[in-house]
């Protein structure tokens, strides 16, 4: 597999984990409280029984972590762009260089943490609690590692063009725009 | 190291790598993990990070964020928002302050059904800047005003800010949106106020501008129009309603609303199943971003916590909690200065966990000092350098940003000063409805 | 040496206030600051349910408390406690509750109470005063007949409770104390299970007008733990004083969770109309009712609890002779089940 096809198909595993998975975690989130509130009101039952666990423990945990590396790709996660953005191209690939380093070796760190607290977890049988029954949390946990893995991978992927950019091999990208990097 | 030159050199790492143009969670992770590892090592980490990052995931109170954000985005692209400006437009004419003040009330309008302000200012910056133009005032101000009349989806509830405030601080959100009813609606009258006396006026543009009569009255709004600005009247009502009438939480009202939009929207033809999609998508991006940040931001006030700099700023401020009045005049002051330099979300995670245990010391009603804790920051949005949507709306209008930056700055100072100033003197802005809440 | 003693509770729950101050207090002072305590509230550290994580981690030293129950199936065995009988105090509880830790009895492979739940574990732990029964209190609807029961959304604070609340008819949502309140006021429950002197702490007073007293839909119990690293830095002497402060302030605990049911509920009555029907004065159907899904509950929890491979039938039959002998009363039926 050449280089592109792989960065191709992790973009397309990427999208159709926020699209397909994440964003239809969204649309039963909805459905399970609109359904419980109308099985409340209407029909005096609780339709979804542990409805209120399984939004909390499974539904939100699976869309926040499936919808994050998409995020992170499309240079969603907020920063400060003042100082940065302003300097020529070359120093502004060695900073860029720089804060990517630091980030990868955060997000390793990361990784391995939270890749043995899932292991651990599956290891030990560690349990969530829905309703009046435990079920196994790995599951819901496998998410995170993989997030996060996917996020690295793109992380070394920039920093890559950055150090390329640096030493004047490739151009360097413009910086993100004011609205793209806005959470409100 | 010893534990002062820590604390400092997590500062300075903060700083450096924020000025860099490092993302704002990697800043946060980044000063949770050196700081937890130099103050007590890193076998700590087994017990922190992943934890900390799959529970704040898992979290109750966060899940009603995307459902808000769903319900905003399928109005956006089922046009909602072009419609309720015709409405305005149509009501106002080509008379230029009652056209400004309609574009105030447009904002303020899908303020009530949506939390994020960017979007909106870029829509009504494209739409309404070149009739606000056209009606006399100038470019900047034009451009200006949308940005204001954008930045009330954020002070307008439901709004992000709050919802984050609420989960932080184990504060009702329900009673947190209702509580900044009353502030918000103080502060477009401001605005309007501002609006008033303040706009920049092209006398000769103004001039220029003969109009027909029939161009007064301006453009027709449609039935479609006036559908659209009924349905949003009908989803405010069964928001804020289900809320204050007792029948939902917070969060089912989110489910609710969004459930409403989403059918209304198909029912109504505006929006087809790739809008739905692109809706969906957009939510959980966002909603993912947030988290992230949210994550961060625990981890790090896990070093906070470690370094007990929070209590020692408490045993520091103890004079003025023996104050209150002064405490939250600082604490304001504080977070609007904060909110003009980083970004909104970043300001409050990395403020509450420091200030919350003043207020509570000083005991400060909680909803009250949440309610303006959240207006005040959101104000930063249109301040210069990190304006952010400001920067949207001159982006969105192909404007620099520079001169579309003073009347923000100019009506939010002014808006900061009189909300404040009237929450501390009449509290019951703020809590008179929430207390009569079911 | 100085430890980072942690609660995720605020400083007005009676298990701070009443527990983990005063035990951190008495410690200091009588080891004459041999060993000090950094103090940490409100889940500053560690949140309710992640206390095994950070012992374990280092992260903290003691918890107090570890709330067992928010550990997601890690304490399979100290549910005990909640199971619903009659006439049971805090007080007696927390001696029963010690007793059962101390008992040498093998369970299960030879293994005691103590040394299947907390050994295992890398800690060291011990009761913490019990709280006050728990009750069945709703906002608005009033609970007369077993009928009443059918459909009525109640918050269940633990898996033994949704138990119950399934063997009653109703329908049991699983939530945190905090979010209870809000729940409640929007009828998204119609009412809970918790211990009356516990209202406070969540505001519920505002809401909650009718409660059945006199059966005790169990107590909850949980540790004072600390990890075994911490454990073994101490001399053999503080050790003594440990064990022997912890057990004593356990049980002024269980005072003060007694002692203020009735400040509550007087409140209560007195301020807010809140009404409190004893068990013994309802219809002897509704009586009978209630009985039957008390003593279901205990079967149910043995058996869901031996399927998933502990063992809950030598538990529970170990912890109703300890109640018992404090003066405790079983649901009808259960002493002939677990004598089986
Ligand atoms: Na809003
Ligand atoms: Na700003």
């Amino acid at each position: 597999m050449t280089a592109m096809r792989f960065w191709k198909s992790v973009g397309v595993l990427e999208w159709w984990l926020a699209a397909a998975g994440a964003g239809s975690m969204l649309f039963i989130m909805m459905m399970v409280t609109v359904i419980s509130v109308a099985g409340r009101y209407f029909l005096h039952m609780d339709l979804i029984p542990g409805a209120y666990n399984i939004v909390e423990r499974v539904i939100f945990p699976l869309l926040v972590f499936w919808g994050l590396p998409l995020a992170h790709r499309e240079g969603m996660f907020p920063r400060l762009e003042t100082l940065a953005d302003t300097q020529p191209p070359r120093r502004r690939a060695f900073l860029a260089a720089f804060v990517t380093l630091v980030e990868v070796g955060l997000y390793a760190v990361f990784l391995w943490y939270v890749t043995k607290f899932t292991w651990a977890s599956f290891a030990s049988g560690r349990t969530m609690q829905i309703g009046a029954s435990y079920l196994p949390l790995w599951p819901v946990l496998v998410p995170m590692p993989l997030a996060v893995a996917l996020m690295l991978l793109q992380m070394g992927r920039t920093l890559y063009h950055y150090v390329r950019a640096m030493f004047g091999l490739e151009e360097m990208a413009a910086p993100l725009g004011a609205t793209e990097s806005g959470a409100v | 190291m010893s534990k002062d030159l820590i604390i400092w050199a997590i500062g300075l790492w903060i700083i450096v790598f924020l000025l860099a143009g490092q993302a704002v969670a990697t800043v946060l992770l980044g000063a949770g993990i050196v700081g937890i590892f130099l103050w007590v090592g890193p076998g700590v980490f087994n017990g922190i990070l992943a934890q900390d990052a799959f529970y704040t995931a898992s979290t109750y109170t966060l899940s009603i964020i995307p459902l808000y954000l769903f319900m905003a985005q399928l109005l956006l692209k089922g046009g909602v928002i072009v419609d309720l400006y015709r409405v305005g437009h149509r009501l106002a004419g080509y008379r230029r302050f009652p056209l400004g003040v309609a574009t105030l009330l447009t904002g303020g309008l899908l303020g009530a059904v949506s939390g994020s302000g960017t979007a909106s200012a870029a829509a009504l910056a494209t739409l309404a800047g070149p009739e606000l133009q056209r009606v006399g005032y100038t470019r900047p101000f034009s451009v200006a005003l949308t940005a204001i009349a954008g930045s009330l989806s954020v002070i307008i509830p439901p709004s992000l800010l709050i919802m984050i405030y609420g989960s932080l601080t184990e504060v009702p959100i329900g009673h947190l949106f209702i509580g900044s009813i009353g502030p918000a609606v103080l502060c477009m009258l401001v605005y309007v106020g501002c609006l008033y006396f303040l706009g920049d006026i092209d006398e000769e543009a103004a001039a220029r501008s003969a109009l027909s009569v029939a161009e007064q009255r301006g453009e027709g709004a449609t039935p479609r129009a006036v559908s659209a600005f009924l349905f949003v009247i009908i989803l405010m009502f069964v928001v804020f309603g289900g809320i204050y009438g007792g029948v939902v939480t917070v969060g089912e009202a989110g489910a609710l609303g969004a459930f409403a939009a989403f059918v209304g929207m198909v029912a109504m033809g505006r929006v087809g199943f790739r809008d739905i999609a692109a809706a969906l998508v957009d939510s959980v991006k966002v909603t993912a971003m947030l988290l992230i940040l949210m994550i961060a931001a625990q981890i790090f006030s896990r070093f906070m916590s470690f370094s007990r700099l929070p209590t020692e700023l408490l045993h520091f401020a103890e004079p003025l909690v023996a104050n209150p009045t002064m405490l939250i005049l600082v604490l304001m002051l504080g977070l609007f200065i904060a909110g003009t330099f980083l970004e909104e979300v970043t300001t409050i995670v990395l403020a509450i966990p420091i200030i919350m245990p003043m207020v509570q010391a000083a005991g400060v009603d909680v909803i009250w000092f949440g309610v303006m804790t959240c207006f005040v920051i959101s104000l930063g949005l249109l301040t210069p350098p990190v304006g952010l949507v400001a920067f949207s709306a001159a982006t969105a209008a192909r404007t620099p940003a520079g001169p579309v930056f003073r009347p923000c700055m100019v009506f939010s100072s002014i808006a900061a000063f009189v909300v404040v100033i009237a929450m501390m003197t009449f509290p019951e802005i703020a809590t008179w409805l929430p207390s009569h809440l079911n | 040496a100085e430890f980072i003693i942690s609660t995720a509770l605020g400083k007005p729950h009676l298990w701070v206030g009443a527990h983990m101050d005063p035990f951190a207090d008495a410690i200091e002072k009588a080891s004459n600051g041999d060993i000090t305590f950094t103090r940490f509230y409100a889940g500053e550290l560690s949140a309710v349910g992640r206390e095994l994580d950070s012992l374990t981690s280092g992260t903290i030293q003691v918890a107090a408390p570890l709330l067992a129950p928010y550990h997601e199936g890690l304490f399979p065995l100290s549910d005990v406690t909640q199971l619903p009988t009659y006439g049971t105090t805090s007080p007696m509880v927390t001696r029963a509750f010690q007793k059962l830790l101390d008992s040498d009895q093998e369970l299960k492979d030879g293994k005691t109470f103590y040394e299947y739940e907390i050994s295992s574990k890398g800690i060291h732990a011990w009761a913490l005063g019990a709280t006050a029964a728990y009750s069945i209190s709703t906002a608005k609807k009033v609970l007369k007949e077993p009928g009443d029961f059918a459909g009525v959304p109640l918050r269940a604070g633990s898996a033994l409770h949704t138990i119950m609340l399934e063997k009653l008819g109703s329908t049991p949502v699983t939530m945190p104390g905090s979010a209870a309140f809000e729940a409640a006021s929007r009828g998204t429950i119609e009412g809970l299970v918790i211990a009356i002197s516990d209202w406070p702490s969540y505001s519920l007073q505002q809401v909650m007008r009718h409660s059945i007293v006199d059966v005790s839909i169990g107590h909850w119990e949980s540790y004072l733990a600390v990890s075994d690293a911490m454990w073994n830095e101490l001399t053999e002497e503080q050790q003594k004083l440990w064990d022997k402060t912890a057990r004593e302030i356990a049980l002024t605990n269980a005072e003060q969770w007694e002692s203020r049911v009735d400040t509550v509920k007087e409140a209560s009555i007195k301020d807010d109309g809140g009404s409190f029907v004893s068990i013994n004065d309802l219809s002897p159907a509704m009586k009978q009712h209630i009985d039957k899904a008390a003593a279901d509950t205990w079967t149910a929890w043995i058996e869901r609890t031996e399927a998933n491979g502990h063992p809950a039938r030598a538990t529970a039959k170990l912890y109703a002779e300890l109640i018992q002998a404090e003066g405790g009363k079983l649901p009808d039926g259960v002493a002939e089940y677990l004598a089986k």
